[in-house]
């Protein structure tokens, strides 16, 4: 008998536990504007190159001149009057979320080039005043290949020619 | 053998009767259907302008209104799956059933998830709305 009523007890125990179980929901609302965008980085460059594969790359060309030997990635021409150091750049623009086909590509120095000291891209001087247009059909997610030449006079002083070349693409 | 018929009839009475009354105690022991509710921190998210990826947070709260358990188990799930759009929470992808966010979420308090929109590059430009079905169960 008392078997019996310790074993019905332990039972309504296990009855009322499990009716206990209680669920709920809840709907919570989550909204976004998708913004339409592109990113360049520059794949590769004549010269030591650091930062390949991101927006902001270096080449390191050390000492240059029209006897000695060319630079890591360069080829040197030496001309009556002048030299010329020749590599390319690669530059990838990818989009997202994008409808455009293809993009227009700039480049432009970052500060006007020593005397006697020409930056070309594709054949064209670059200068610091205004964007020189290197493809206004460029193609998303493939490396674009511009030919880069430095044009240095023999009647330029010695000294250094650093500079920067902003490169500005634009969807189309 | 007489006294024994007897007990015998007598343990099946009373046992009978424990199960009736533990049927009655049933009926009357089963909890409010809304016995666990969710607050969250806020009405709805915001993500703003995005690409590619952003991220946001959502304080949850469970209550139970018969204080019984400290624990239950969160789960979260996206009833209309936007193919343009992936939802995580806490780093576990959303999909269409329900996936535990939290086996042992504490009850009573504000707990915050991180919610991860993610928009492959293929998908159009524009506004994205999704909704976040929560769930909680009590053990």
């Amino acid at each position: 008998m008392k078997k019996i009523l310790v074993l019905t007890f332990i039972s309504s125990l296990a009855v009322a536990s499990s009716a206990f179980a209680a669920t709920s929901s809840a709907t919570l609302t989550v909204t976004a504007t998708v913004d339409s965008s592109i990113s360049m980085t520059i794949e590769s460059a004549g010269g030591t190159t650091s930062g390949t594969g991101t927006s902001a790359a270096t080449s390191a060309l050390g000492s240059i001149s029209k006897y000695g030997s060319a630079p890591t990635g360069f080829t040197l021409a030496r001309g009556a009057s002048n030299w010329t150091l020749s590599s390319t750049v690669g530059v990838q623009v990818d989009k997202a979320n994008l409808t455009s086909t293809d993009y227009t590509l700039t480049a432009q120095l970052g500060s006007a080039p020593a005397s006697g000291v020409a930056w070309k891209l594709n054949g064209s001087t670059l200068s610091d005043s205004a964007a020189t247009t290197l493809t206004s059909t460029g193609t998303y997610g493939s490396t674009g290949s511009y030919s880069w030449d430095i044009v240095v006079a023999d009647s330029a002083a010695a000294a250094a020619i650093d500079n920067t070349i902003n490169f500005t693409a634009t969807s189309n | 053998m007489r006294n024994t018929a007897t007990i015998a009839g007598l343990v099946t009475i009373v046992a009978l009767s424990a199960a009736a009354g533990v049927s009655k105690r049933r009926t009357a022991i089963v909890a409010p259907k809304e016995d666990v509710t969710i607050t969250f921190s806020r009405g709805f998210v915001d993500a703003g302008p995005m690409t590619h990826r952003t991220t946001e947070h959502i304080g949850v709260r469970i209550d139970s209104r018969s204080g019984g358990v400290r624990r239950a188990i969160l789960r979260a799930s996206l009833p209309n799956v936007d193919p343009n759009a992936i939802v995580r929470i806490d780093g576990i992808t959303l999909r269409a059933l329900p996936v535990v966010i939290d086996s042992r979420a504490e009850i009573g308090a504000m707990t915050l998830h991180r919610i991860e929109i993610e928009v492959p590059a293929s998908a159009p430009e524009g506004a994205l709305m999704t909704s976040i079905v929560w769930e909680v169960e009590t053990p």
